[in-house]
């Protein structure tokens, strides 16, 4: 009996990472439309900010296509630019799109994380 | 140094370039350029090992890279496709001696686990494998007058000389004594063997990577 709750709580936690992975991926394009806000940046820019916050990128490299994927819809342009030490870099910079898509993402994130940790406090209370 | 002129970062790239190969042309070209310009950038010149390996963990496995570019990217792993051409690249084939190590050398060639200049080493460590030193040894040394023996398995002295040396064979000719051909011997077969030996490790190495 111990066994099969054990076991009922492991594959619960399991599938918890395994939601958490899908938000995060979900999220991380916004997270760079969100960087790209106020500023243009350059790709290992980009990639190091973004790696440097704790538990958002597992994988540095997987934001490369992210980015290429962002700019095939049209959400961000590039732009090459001569830099002070070494050669040229990509510039990213967010679209009228863009914006619009971070804007709405921005909404409905604030309404669900509420929803979320309203219910999750019930939970706990 | 370039960041990329590591070998650690060679490797990588080959691999994220191997492992790219589902991904159409162009954003197979892409990918792997802004990859080695990431490295570039995050791998100072100068950089320690250490700084190198940190630096290719964060970006994570390139297979990973390549799923999330959309491609359904499968580690390359050592399989008999390597097997096979290294022994008959050793051998020189078997059982078409000489045909087989054209086959075998495809397979290296065909292989993504070996850099440009291990192929070249598994090429010409020997031209033709065992079969084809001997081949060009028994041609070479027509006068060296080796009669009776079968026709495989000799090995036989370079020419202008008349001494013979003969493995796996009984009707030796030799003025001087046996032990003198002995290191070219070991040399013309076990440094295929080697090689070889050398080359599967590297293929497990760059499977691994």
């Amino acid at each position: 009996m111990h066994y099969l709750v054990a076991q009922g709580t492991l594959c619960r936690v399991v599938a918890a990472s395994e939601v958490l992975s899908q938000l995060r991926r979900g999220a991380l394009e916004y997270c760079v439309l969100a960087l790209l806000a106020n500023e243009e940046r350059y790709a290992f820019d980009i990639v190091r900010t973004l790696g440097q916050v704790d538990g958002m990128v597992t994988a540095e490299g997987t934001l490369y296509p992210l980015l290429s994927r962002l700019k095939k819809d049209g959400r961000v342009t590039t732009q090459w630019r001569d830099s002070d030490a070494g050669p040229p870099r990509k510039y990213y910079a967010i679209t009228d799109d863009g914006r619009r898509a971070l804007g709405e993402f921005t909404t409905e994130w604030t309404r669900f994380r509420q929803a979320v940790e309203s219910l999750l406090a019930k939970g706990t209370a | 140094m370039n960041a990329t002129a590591h070998p650690l970062v060679e490797g990588y790239l080959r691999s994220l370039d191997g492992a790219a190969k589902v991904l159409p042309r162009r954003e197979r070209d892409e990918l792997v350029a802004e990859i080695r310009a990431h490295l570039d950038e995050a791998v100072p010149p100068g950089a320690s090992e250490a700084d190198v390996r940190n630096a290719l963990d964060a970006l994570g496995a390139p297979w990973d890279i390549v799923a999330a570019a959309g491609g359904e990217a499968k580690p390359v792993r050592r399989g008999p496709r390597e097997i096979f051409a290294l022994i008959l690249l050793v051998t020189g084939g078997i059982p078409l001696p000489i045909i087989g190590w054209f086959v075998g050398l495809g397979l290296l060639i065909w292989s993504p686990l070996w850099t440009t200049r291990q192929k070249w080493l598994g090429a010409l460590v020997w031209p033709g494998g065992w079969f084809g030193v001997i081949l060009l040894t028994t041609i070479s040394s027509s006068s060296g007058g080796v009669t009776g023996c079968g026709s495989s398995g000799g090995i036989v002295a370079p020419s202008g000389s008349s001494q013979v040396v003969m493995t796996g064979c009984t009707t030796t000719t030799h003025s001087t004594p046996l032990w003198e051909f002995l290191p070219l011997a070991v040399l013309v077969i076990g440094l295929p063997i080697l090689v070889a030996m050398y080359l599967w490790r590297a293929a497990g190495r760059q499977a691994a990577a």
